[in-house]
């Protein structure tokens, strides 16, 4: 049995209201690690083309990764995976915070919610004593309430809640799963799966111990990742949203504002960032960091009149979407999603989107209640928020995401729809140069979340001596056959080669599977400038905490696995090469960018694409050909496959 | 004048993440075999951590106490009241704090002298948080008490 596994998985059926305690399956641990692994493994066996994601029989799967809760300094994530209502395959969230170490003390790997209460629960989980409680008095209070309450009733201060909001509980698509400080398990519509199977909350506490092998080994390694943290760069990348934001106007390309974006916008972008930095200073009271991770990412507001709020970064990403230039309506803007349990991008998207028809006259005063949609102004953005979370008026069209609601109103609105796979768009602004287009036209999450501070949408543009620097400071966590690359850089119209951004993407798909598996979060691995955990540290690290023999071979071998398990389930729901190359919302190809850069070109476009799914081993059509199946052991894949008439190359 | 010396773990609460790295590595590192679990349950620090009023206070497990205190004080922060125990640092019977799961062994900080370590939960802070100092302090010759 591998150490740092608990070894029990504990599924909850909400429509019968079981509990079942399962032994794990340490093979299955061997091959798909937890985390990400073992959520694809459960949804590909249970969750098939027939389930749709809004049945009970869609399946709300949080596995804490295999490392998650040992003394590994970033190691503290879990991962919450489902079908998404949103885009209808695949997803996963990556949930922060404390509560995927206290699920694993409470003695379990993997939790599955499965089924439909036919009232409002909330699951207690007490190490060995897990009970289904009754949540009516919960419905309608916000996460801050409900953790309070929650930790109340269960008399345990020390518990770790999830809960979701008002759009959860209203089913609105972009719903959250919140955690408390910042964190929440956001994007693909965590929070309407448990709104739908109308679960609450979910509050775990244990004190069982988590056991890792090889003793002195992990905590050499542990303290070698802390020395890199506090470490000094060289290197210092001067990086921050503003600048992506201003690259991205020059583009023009600016989610959906269509006014004047001449040098006047770029300018108060860059006004913004002094403002920004301002506010933080006089405002911010804290950085705070998950479990065992000594990063601090999350910053904490004190708002003169309104508690607390949490924000990573900078808050630039409210002021795009609603053209308000001011910090403070920014941090408003993220606490009033949070109070909702919104998806805080999205919302942003669906605020921009809402304002852009308005101003097209697609939208009319009779459709927003009176209301008269405009750039520049708050009060009408958290307005238009406060209806989507409730579901009134024109928030009920915006409610169920950009796509559908296109859909509804129609009129040319679904040209105006800034979705990837029908999901709602982070920062569509930076899809600017077409290899980060690239990427998130190919996640298999369609999302632009974590790629734009990545070594290769960051460090790939930082000149030469930087970048031979970084390599030789051990910075590169990739695998070494890629450092070529990045010393090799980009040519004179700022794009890599496309070779390299082939084998990026390829290699970017394993390292977040490796990353979601383990529980580790992706700063240490990939997405910040400077991450402390390399592929083959990660090796030793796996080896040393679970005493299973993992090299740097064998970890990519579980991460294709993975990899690839989540290609075929998508493949399995209908998904193909036209989904992925026709997922980049239209606009993106047709602007015409300032010199050196080049537009986006179909045919490289093309051509990437054939080279990407030869390095993955999928066929032209985007399937996991035979071989490379059998060679992930995915041989029960291909069965599945042929019986449903898909007949891998 | 004799003098001796005297550890001390000196915490700045307002640098605190609450990340409880802290618990981690104390868990681990005073564990039997040393480095075999992580269980902050057996830490000899835990951080007390309200995260919707700001407070974040790591307290160090203190002396064993076999009773009860008979009155209960409360504590204000912030405007937000706290009972005393959720800053104590006594091992009590009233809770399952400092006590180690199943056992119900009492736990003390031991400054990391019984692994013969600095305090590792001060290095592993980097927050900086918890700091360490040694202090040479003067103490008063012992002498036999009076008959």
């Amino acid at each position: 049995m591998p150490y740092c596994w608990m070894g029990t998985d504990l599924e909850v059926d909400l429509s019968c209201g079981t509990i079942e305690k399962r032994a794990g399956d340490a093979g299955l641990v061997r091959d798909y690690l937890t985390g990400k692994g073992a959520g694809a493994k459960i949804l590909w066996d249970r969750v098939t083309p027939e389930v749709d994601a809004l049945s009970p029989d869609n399946l709300f799967i949080i596995s804490s990764g295999i490392l998650t809760g040992t003394v590994i300094p970033g190691a503290g994530h879990s991962t919450v995976t489902y079908k998404s209502p949103i885009t209808g395959i695949y997803c996963i969230s990556n949930l922060g915070g404390f509560f995927g170490p206290e699920l694993k003390r409470a003695g379990y790997d993997t939790l599955v919610v499965s089924g439909k209460s036919p009232t409002p629960v909330y699951l207690w989980i007490n190490g060995d004593h897990v009970e289904i409680r009754d949540a009516s008095h919960l419905w309608g209070k916000d996460p801050e309430e409900t953790r309070q309450l929650v930790r109340q009733e269960v008399k345990n201060s020390r518990a770790q809640v999830i809960c979701i909001g008002l759009a959860g509980e209203n089913r609105v698509y972009n719903a959250t799963v919140e955690h408390g400080t910042g964190d929440c398990a956001g994007r693909g519509g965590t929070g309407m799966v448990m709104g739908d199977k109308n679960l609450k909350a979910i509050a775990v506490y244990g004190t069982k111990d988590i056991q890792m092998a090889d003793r002195g080994r992990l905590f050499d390694l542990s303290e070698i990742i802390l020395k890199k943290l506090s470490g000094n760069r060289s290197v210092i990348v001067e990086n921050s949203a503003a600048t992506y934001y201003r690259t991205g106007i020059r583009w023009g390309d600016f989610c959906n504002f269509s006014g004047e974006r001449g040098p006047e916008l770029e300018a108060q972008i860059r006004d913004m960032k002094r403002k920004a930095s301002d506010y933080m200073q006089q405002h911010r009271s804290r950085e705070i960091g998950c479990f065992n991770c000594a990063l601090r990412c999350k910053h904490e507001y004190r708002n003169p009149d309104s508690g607390y709020t949490f924000l990573k970064c900078a808050p630039y990403y409210p002021a795009i979407c609603t053209q308000v230039f001011d910090p403070a309506f920014s941090v408003q803007f993220y606490q009033i999603c949070n109070k909702y349990g919104l998806d805080i991008y999205a919302a942003g998207n669906m605020v921009a989107f809402a304002i852009d028809l308005y101003q097209r006259g697609i939208l009319t005063k009779e459709d927003t209640d009176g209301m008269h949609l405009e750039w520049r102004n708050p009060e009408v953005a958290l307005a238009l928020i406060e209806k989507i979370a409730k579901r009134e008026g024109i928030g009920d069209v915006l409610a169920d995401g950009t796509y559908r609601a296109a859909r509804r109103i129609g009129k040319g609105a679904e040209e105006r729809a800034i979705t990837v796979k029908k999901m709602d768009v982070y920062m569509s602004g930076l899809m600017h140069r077409h290899h980060i287009a690239f990427m998130v036209a190919h996640n298999d999450k369609a999302d632009l979340m974590k790629l734009e501070g990545s070594t290769f949408s960051v460090i790939m543009h930082l000149p030469q001596e930087a970048r031979e620097a970084y390599v030789r400071e051990g910075w590169f966590a990739y695998p070494k056959e890629l450092e070529k690359y990045l010393i090799e850089g980009t040519d004179e119209t700022h794009t890599p080669p496309a070779e390299a951004v082939c084998q990026f993407k390829a290699h970017d798909l394993e390292q977040f599977a490796l990353a979601d598996a383990t529980g580790i979060c992706v700063y240490y691995m990939h997405f910040w400038m400077y991450p402390a955990i390399s592929r083959a540290l990660l090796a030793e690290l796996l080896t040393a905490a679970t005493g299973m023999d993992i090299d740097e071979a064998e970890a990519t071998r579980i991460a294709r696995r993975i990899v690839n398990l989540v290609r075929a389930y998508n493949v399995r729901e209908g998904l193909r090469r036209k989904d992925d190359i026709d997922s980049i919302p239209k606009h993106v190809f047709e602007r015409n960018p300032p010199a050196p850069e080049v537009k986006l070109d179909r045919d490289v476009w093309n051509k990437l694409t054939d080279r990407f799914y030869e390095i993955r081993g999928w066929d032209k059509e985007g399937i996991p050909t035979r071989q490379t199946l059998t060679e992930s052991g995915l041989d029960y894949v291909i069965e599945d496959l042929e019986r449903r008439g898909i007949r891998a190359s | 004048m004799a003098t001796r010396k005297i550890k001390y773990i000196n915490i700045d609460a307002d640098k605190c993440s609450g990340c409880r790295l802290c618990e981690s590595i104390c868990s681990a590192s005073h564990a039997d075999p040393p480095y075999s679990l992580v269980n902050p349950g057996r830490s000899r620090i835990r951080v007390f951590r309200d995260e919707d009023n700001d407070v974040y206070i790591p307290v160090l497990a203190g002396p064993y106490t076999d009773v009860e205190c008979l009155g209960r004080n409360t504590v204000m922060v912030k405007g937000k009241e706290y009972g005393e125990c959720s800053f104590c640092r006594a091992s009590c019977p009233s809770r399952d704090l400092f006590r180690e799961p199943e056992t119900d062994i009492p736990l003390k900080c031991d400054t990391c002298e019984s692994i013969n370590s600095e305090p590792l939960c001060v290095k592993w802070c980097l927050s900086k948080c918890l700091t360490f100092e040694e202090v040479e302090e003067e103490v008063e010759e012992e002498t036999p008490a009076a008959a």
